[in-house]
């Protein structure tokens, strides 16, 4: 079941707009401009991608998850008669600049990016990249690989975060030190990279008034976005030093800097071309090919194609983050939070970079907590390095926040969505991190939760313990810089040319913007995602941004347009431009007998009106516009086995306004599906610092077979900015489900789960413990 | 005067305060005002070349400011936030 409902909110910006009022375009559901070619497969993605002559690439990678290294001889493989280049880290240039890169979602020191492209002097994690080969085939790269000699000399490892803060722990590396609250470092080399600190009041009090106190420990495990399309790229480097690079990536602008600053070339020699993407949930912001396919384009004088294979995937690339999560929170017997401690460790994996910031920040601002202490350590272990998964750092943290939540609500004795509602944020809230939410409908969101036919319905019934859970979830939503650009056809079409990668039918939905304040249909507007020579700079796609903010640049540009065919139109109606107003497609002469000339024709002639113009549109500075979201959900507990079936899942989320229903429904149920595999099923598996279940047979994410259909509900509370009051959507439904299924594991079966994923031997165990306990 | 909230690993140095009246049109004034008043802080706000410390994030009027040359009102009240993306040199 699909339910959408509007709250009656006016828009304030863009002035003329409410949420309430009927747009033509905005809120139906046409057929994506990309469909056909999806369907067909004739979208070319990362792979597909070829030049004549080119040669392919493949990584040697380190099997060690920590060692120096003592050697490197390529020689045997350089004789190989098929290789064409081999680099190594001696190849790249000395980053020695201390900064940090911002990859739009996430961020990395440079110089540990550049270790993480290429080893130089020691590996920190298995599957850290040694050397890189070039030839004539995929089989001859793969076979030169085995013919480098690299000799290590193996050092300790550390994998578990917690174990790595203890001074007695093996160094990872030996020039991090802490960096403290207030931007000051430590004295001595540490594996906590940062330490970061939000307060608020008085804890100690909070603490003192609270009539129940509930403090659990948390355990989060590291687990893969699971994106379908492996990494890939293209690259060429031209004699005259012009290099362009096609990929898979949520942001070539974001390549194009980590490039030129990873290979020390000029950034306007370099162009990068993003391909279709088969999915990226922040895991395709890194680069990692692209460097080394340029540097061995360089060497060998040929383009060079290279791309990871799953188990690759999986060892190499950047997975989300592990956490330990210590939570303390108090209430009174009315039910108001009156304190919470939070302290969160986060696990970068082999370099500095965890989204502990992101998570101090998630966690607990959805709920009015007067006094509050968080701390928050990112701490790097021999595991691969995290890149952001999905509202970074937000799934764990509220993992911790929601359950105990739910036993503060369960130990007052009130409902757990009532306890939430007298504790949500309400607008103009400030966050943790003191940032205001502005405008948000966190109350109206559980309003539609408590008021939902399934928190009503009867359990289901059947074998089986049966239980229901909620969990509610935030994310910031992201903003950032889009350019977007229109240009116009003898057809009266509109090409809207724009720079965001298209991962969740990005592209309709901001041809629908375009044709909305055109008064076009979606289908005469031609969306086209280009490379960074081809379009002003556009941040990654990332923190559910694109919607909000290249939709916003597609408003604008739609305005300019406006006022540009406004003056095409006075000629050829006869009149002044002041004279001409613009509604529905339609340009009227205000005066003039009532004369009017649709905007389609106004395009068509053009060319008898002064020639070809070009609208543009450029988003900044636009206020946050949070999302959030209320899951409910039903499971039954196998008592003998511990298994846990989804029985029926409800996502509740604020969309502000939904420019096209498929595909925010389709991100709700997109991120419950990996939240219950983050609750459930998937886990890398570790044994000193070797990944066990490197494959897709190994690492469980759930299919269609384990998940129930996923019930959406849209509210609408428009944001405070943008057009339509739209607000991200992407980030949000992936934060509550663990907790959602954890709270609904204890109203079947009586016990709390703490660490994910609750797989049928930790649930198992948790209930033999419990009857243990009980005798 | 604009307002700058000072977020609390800062608040010591500037004497514990929660809130501090600075002047400043832009973002770079306020910035060099508050450091000339508490030098304690300005290492943590800006680089030696005067630039601000890619760390943080400056937010006016709940808009992130595009950089020091930002303008700000007489009643603008200035956000000094560590960014969610940095910290990992």
């Amino acid at each position: 079941m699909t339910t959408h409902a509007a709250v009656e909110t006016a828009v304030e910006t863009p002035a003329e707009t409410t949420v309430t009022k009927t747009y033509r375009v905005i809120g139906t559901r046409p057929i994506r401009h990309d469909g056909m070619e999806k369907v067909t497969g004739k979208a070319l993605f990362g792979a597909d991608m070829r030049l004549p002559g080119m040669l392919y690439g493949a990584v040697l990678r380190s099997p060690h998850p920590h060692a120096r290294i003592v050697s490197i001889d390529t020689s045997r493989a350089l004789a190989h008669p098929e290789v064409r280049a081999v680099i190594t880290g001696a190849d790249f240039p000395d980053i020695t600049r201390d900064e940090i890169a911002d990859l739009g979602e996430g961020a990395i020191g440079l110089r540990y990016a550049a270790q993480l492209i290429m080893a130089r002097d020691k590996v920190v994690f298995k599957g850290q990249p040694v050397a890189a080969v070039a030839a004539t085939s995929r089989r001859h790269a793969l076979e030169a690989l085995a013919l480098i000699d690299v000799v290590y000399e193996p050092l300790p490892v550390v994998e578990d975060a917690v174990e790595a803060m203890s001074p007695d722990a093996p160094l990872i590396h030996d020039d991090l030190y802490t960096e403290v609250p207030g931007g000051e470092r430590s004295d001595k080399p540490s594996n906590v990279a940062l330490h970061v600190q939000h307060e608020r009041g008085d804890v100690a009090r909070g603490f003192a008034e609270a009539d129940v106190i509930v403090e659990r420990e948390f355990r989060t495990q590291m687990v893969h976005q699971g994106y379908i399309e492996p990494q890939a790229a293209l690259a060429v480097w031209e004699p005259d030093g012009r290099a362009t690079v096609w990929c898979s990536t949520q942001g070539a602008f974001t390549v194009r800097k980590q490039l030129a600053d990873q290979l020390q070339i000029p950034i306007g020699r370099i162009t990068v071309i993003p391909t279709e993407i088969g999915g990226g949930f922040g895991g395709k912001i890194q680069v990692y090919l692209e460097p080394l396919a340029l540097l061995l384009s360089r060497k060998s004088g040929r383009p060079v194609k290279m791309w990871m294979s799953r188990s690759e995937v999986f060892q190499a690339t950047g997975p989300g983050a592990p956490a330990y999560i210590r939570l303390k929170m108090g209430a009174k017997r009315t039910g108001e939070i009156t304190a919470a401690e939070h302290y969160l460790v986060y696990d970068a994996g082999g370099f500095p970079g965890s989204p502990v910031k992101s998570a101090c920040v998630v966690g607990l601002s959805p709920y009015r907590i007067p006094n509050f202490k968080i701390d928050g350590f990112d701490v790097v272990t021999n595991k691969p390095r995290v890149q952001s998964y999905r509202a970074p750092g937000g799934t764990a943290a509220a993992f911790s926040v929601e359950t105990v939540v739910d036993e503060l609500a369960e130990r007052i004795g009130m409902d757990p969505v009532e306890f939430r509602l007298k504790n949500a944020a309400r607008s103009s809230d400030r966050m943790t991190n003191d940032l205001s939410l502005e405008r948000i409908g966190f109350v109206e969101v559980l309003e539609a939760a408590l008021n939902h036919p399934h928190y009503r319905a009867p359990l289901p019934e059947g074998q089986g313990r049966v239980g229901r859970g909620v969990a509610a979830g935030f994310w910031a939503n992201g903003r950032g810089t889009s350019s977007v650009q229109l240009t116009f056809n003898p057809d009266g079409t509109v090409n809207l040319v724009e720079g965001s990668t298209d991962i969740g039918g990005s592209r309709v939905a901001l041809a629908m913007i375009v044709a909305e304040e055109l008064g076009l249909k979606p289908e005469d507007v031609k969306p086209m995602v280009v490379g960074t020579d081809s379009i002003g700079h556009t941040d990654t796609t990332g923190g559910s941004r694109v919607t909000y903010s290249t939709g916003t640049a597609c408003w604008l540009a739609a305005r300019d347009a406006i006022a540009q065919l406004k003056g095409r139109a006075a000629l050829l109606l006869g009149v002044d431009a002041d004279d001409v107003e613009f509604r529905d497609g339609v340009f009227y002469a205000n005066s003039g007998e009532g004369r009017s000339i649709g905007i389609r024709d106004v395009i068509a002639r053009l060319g008898e009106t002064g020639g070809a113009i070009v609208a543009r549109g450029v988003s900044h500075g636009l206020k946050l516009a949070p999302g959030f979201g209320a899951h409910i959900v039903d499971v039954r507990v196998d008592e003998e086995t511990g298994k846990v079936d989804v029985l029926r899942y409800t996502a509740i989320q604020d969309a502000g306004k939904a420019i096209h229903p498929t595909y925010v429904e389709g991100q709700m149920q997109g991120g419950v599906a990996q939240g219950i595999g983050w609750a459930l099923t998937e886990e890398y598996v570790f044994k000193d610092g070797v990944l066990q279940n490197p494959t897709l047979l190994d690492y469980r994410i759930p299919t269609a077979m384990d998940l129930p259909m996923i019930d959406t509900h849209i509210v609408e509370v428009p944001a405070a900015d943008g057009p339509y009051g739209v607000r991200g959507v992407g980030e949000v439904p992936i934060v509550p489900p663990p907790a959602a299924v954890a709270n609904a594991i204890y109203r079947a079966v009586g016990v709390r789960m703490q660490r994910l994923p609750m797989s049928p031997e930790r649930v198992w165990r948790a209930l033999q413990q419990a009857a243990a306990e009980e005798a | 005067m604009p307002r700058l909230r000072v977020p609390s690993p800062m608040r010591p140095a500037v004497g514990g305060r929660q809130e501090v009246d600075v002047e400043g049109a832009n973002v770079g004034e306020v910035l060099r005002h508050l450091a000339a008043t508490y030098p304690q802080v300005r290492d943590r706000l800006l680089t030696p070349e005067g630039g601000l410390q890619p760390h943080l994030m400056i937010v006016v009027d709940g808009v992130e400011a595009t950089g020091l040359f930002t303008p700000v009102r007489p009643d603008s009240e200035i956000l000094i936030v560590p960014s969610i993306g940095g910290g990992c040199r």
